[in-house]
């Protein structure tokens, strides 16, 4: 309303001045939008793509850094000019990809949080890939099947593993080695509450700090042999025997003052706890680990990683973006789109984007090259990362309204770990409220 | 007793300082970090070796110049598209008494009562159809006048005596005279506090240049300093995110120190009344 009426007056006062305001930015070199494109395609015979990404740091140095190897070899070759744009945290992404698919303006190309793939896959925003997979009989068998299946939607691709990770135990090494522990680290959950007492004996200090972490949560399921929804994705698992048993084995650690969690809202304070050494095992992304071996250095201990430990099975989701294609581009435009996702995920870019960033290697071919045997002889949890996601790795849930069945675990988690709820009632409460929201 | 009354005087006084300065302490100090000293337990509040190199990392990760250059251009746009839009309309409801007059200053309050987040996809849809996404008028169009500066404005001329018009009038001044040369200067420390206030709500507006702008072209500075957190990993830097921010609000800072005796006086006398 504000706008609406100020608009009325205000634009008739300072017409003159927008346009010749709109005049001077567009002329901008950087202003690129889906009309641009096609227009400056068709006079210079360069196709010229955006690129949306997410992240900043090595992240975006290691998208900037690609995007002008391939304009500077392939693109030149082929015409093709990609344009890497920041776009902030993936929700942002996501959100801005909708907002500018609806006015026109979409980008060719973009990373995508890996769960979201189903609802955009859905609502037509990306494109099937299939077809130029067929034609050009690109080799998808060799991208690690925990990574693929993120990537398919009713059986057709609607993406390619890009920057990809999982979650892994990270361990203290120096503290563990204090307290007379094998720093190897627990291999089941047995062991991991074995762990956690002698520390706390031995140290006076929790062994492992966590908070409402709905990744890592989904790790726990797949290692009951279950999953935190079930197959078809119509009803939460949560409320099962194994539901019960994951939550009441942490909150029995945390009773015992074994281990400390923190509600999902306060997840930074892991990484305190971890730097001031009152934990001595944490989960997190693969792709933390160099941070946190910079954060160990600065403060004088050592880290190390292993699996998460084993209930009946090892298990993780695996995480991260996948790069997609969006719909209603020219057929040459797509051409053009579709050569740079191929080349992006092809072995050689893999093994570069994985060094550069610490997210894990998506293709099985990779393991081979020189590159990436010294990265593990260099960095050995590196290599524990890429044997924890090849035989144990799973897709996450794809279900297009997770987003909000992800809150309602952390409500969970938050309930029973931080605020001590009864595991019964909470698990009832939360299976009623997801498959609510599934059945929508 | 005396002393005693001045003594709690002083240490409430004391109180209220540290209150204020307390967090821009902290932000200066965090700026000098390293990452581990931002989350040492107990915290430091001091530094000895400050690093220095925070500030120019905030250089490398993201295009800083450019993006104070968007802001400074975009703040300033506002602040003339709004003295052009506002005076007038603050004057005209202040002065003139026309048919429809308080129908239109009340649409103008009621507008006050909108939130931004509910006519963002609306707004964004009509700019994008002309064109204007990623363009300095994009940023600058939806604020360019203000229904909170119109009403304070406003009041402020209502206050001027009718006799100092009626004189101007007399000497054969005219409206736009009357306007700029009798009531402006005599409202000044309002116009400066309108200003200022329009001058920081613009800088660090967040909300529009995050959904006005697809790639860096005219993003503004908030949208790098939250750039500088957007990291995908458990440890926040917030060494560089405090640097970033020292960045950002030192010209604020600034132009509350040239601004500050004014912005007093406009206290003051709309106290008075």
């Amino acid at each position: 309303m504000k706008n609406f009426i100020s608009k009325v007056v205000t634009t008739m006062l300072i017409a003159t001045m927008g346009v010749s305001l709109a005049g001077c930015s567009s002329s901008e070199p950087t202003t690129t939008s889906g009309a641009d494109v096609s227009a400056e395609a068709a006079s210079q015979e360069t196709i010229k793509l955006e690129f949306w990404y997410s992240w900043t740091d090595q992240i975006q140095e290691n998208n900037i850094n690609l995007s002008n190897m391939f304009n500077e070899t392939i693109g030149k070759e082929k015409g093709i000019e990609i344009v890497p744009v920041y776009q902030g945290s993936y929700d942002e992404t996501h959100q801005k990809l909708q907002a500018s698919y609806i006015a026109g303006q979409a980008p060719a190309l973009s990373v995508m949080e890996i769960a979201s793939t189903k609802l955009f896959a859905e609502n037509g925003i990306i494109k099937s890939l299939d077809d130029y997979i067929d034609r050009d009989d690109l080799d998808v068998d060799d991208f690690y099947t925990g990574l693929t299946e993120n990537c398919i939607v009713d059986g057709e691709y609607y993406g390619l593993p890009y920057l990809r990770s999982t979650p892994i135990l990270y361990l203290n090494k120096t503290l563990l080695e204090q307290a007379g522990l094998d720093p190897v680290g627990p291999a089941t959950w047995d062991e991991m509450a074995q762990y956690c007492e002698v520390i706390y004996n031995e140290l006076g200090i929790v062994g492992l700090t966590n908070y409402s972490y709905d990744w890592v949560f989904e790790a726990f399921f797949f290692q009951e042999g279950t999953s935190v929804l079930n197959a078809d994705e119509t009803a939460t698992n949560i409320n099962t025997a194994e539901g019960k048993k994951i939550f009441s084995y942490f909150q029995d650690l945390i009773q015992n003052g074994y281990a400390k969690m923190y509600a999902g809202v306060d997840s930074s304070k892991v990484a305190v706890d971890v730097m001031n050494q009152n934990t001595a095992m944490w989960f997190s992304s693969t792709g933390d680990l160099t941070k946190y071996i910079t954060l160990a250095d600065e403060s004088g201990f050592d880290i190390t990683a292993s699996y998460i430990p084993a209930g009946v099975t090892y298990g993780v989701p695996t995480g991260g973006c996948n790069i997609v294609m969006t719909t209603g581009l020219t057929p040459a435009e797509e051409e053009a789109a579709w050569e740079f996702m191929k080349w992006l995920t092809d072995t050689e870019q893999t093994v570069y984007a994985s060094i550069y960033t610490g997210y894990v290697t998506t293709r099985q071919s990779a393991v081979e090259t020189d590159e990436i045997q010294a990265l593990f002889e260099e960095l050995p949890e590196a290599k524990i990362a890429l044997d924890q996601l090849e035989q144990y790795g799973h897709g996450r849930p794809m279900h297009s309204r997770y987003a909000e069945v992800k809150k309602e675990f952390v409500n969970a988690m938050d309930a029973v770990w931080v605020n001590n709820a009864d595991v019964d009632t909470t698990l009832a409460e939360t299976e009623a409220k997801v498959n609510a929201i599934l059945a929508n | 007793m005396n002393i005693l009354k001045k003594i709690c005087k002083t240490i409430v006084n004391i109180l209220l300082v540290l209150i204020f300065v307390t967090p821009f302490y902290w932000m200066f100090l965090t700026a000098f970090k390293t990452i581990s000293q931002t989350i040492q337990m107990p915290p430091l509040f001091y530094v000895l070796d400050p690093q220095w190199s925070n500030f120019s990392q905030v250089f490398e990760k993201i295009p800083l110049l450019h993006m104070f250059k968007n802001s400074v251009l975009i703040s300033a746009g506002i602040l003339l598209c709004q003295a052009i839009t506002v005076i007038p309309a603050a004057y005209a409801f202040a002065r003139y008494k026309f048919a429809g007059s308080k129908v239109l200053f009340g649409l103008t309050l009621i507008t006050m009562m909108i939130p931004s987040q509910l006519i963002f996809l609306p707004v964004y849809l009509l700019l994008s159809k002309l064109g204007l996404i990623n363009t300095y008028a994009s940023m600058i169009l939806p604020s360019a006048c203000s229904a909170f500066a119109i009403f304070m404005l406003r009041q402020t001329f209502m206050q001027i005596p009718e006799e100092l018009v009626e004189a101007a009038r007399l000497d054969k001044a005219s409206e736009l005279k009357i306007m700029l040369k009798i009531m402006l200067p005599i409202a000044r420390p309002t116009v400066t506090t309108l200003a200022l206030l329009t001058f920081i709500s613009s800088w660090n507006d967040y909300f529009w240049p995050l959904v006005l702008t697809t790639n860096d072209t005219v993003r503004t500075l908030p949208l790098g300093i939250s750039m500088l957190k957007a990291v995908d990993g458990a440890v926040m830097p917030y060494h560089i995110i405090m640097a970033g921010n020292v960045l950002l609000v030192i010209p604020i800072i600034i132009a509350f120190i040239c601004a500050q005796k004014q912005i007093i006086q406009a206290f003051t006398y709309v106290g008075e009344k």
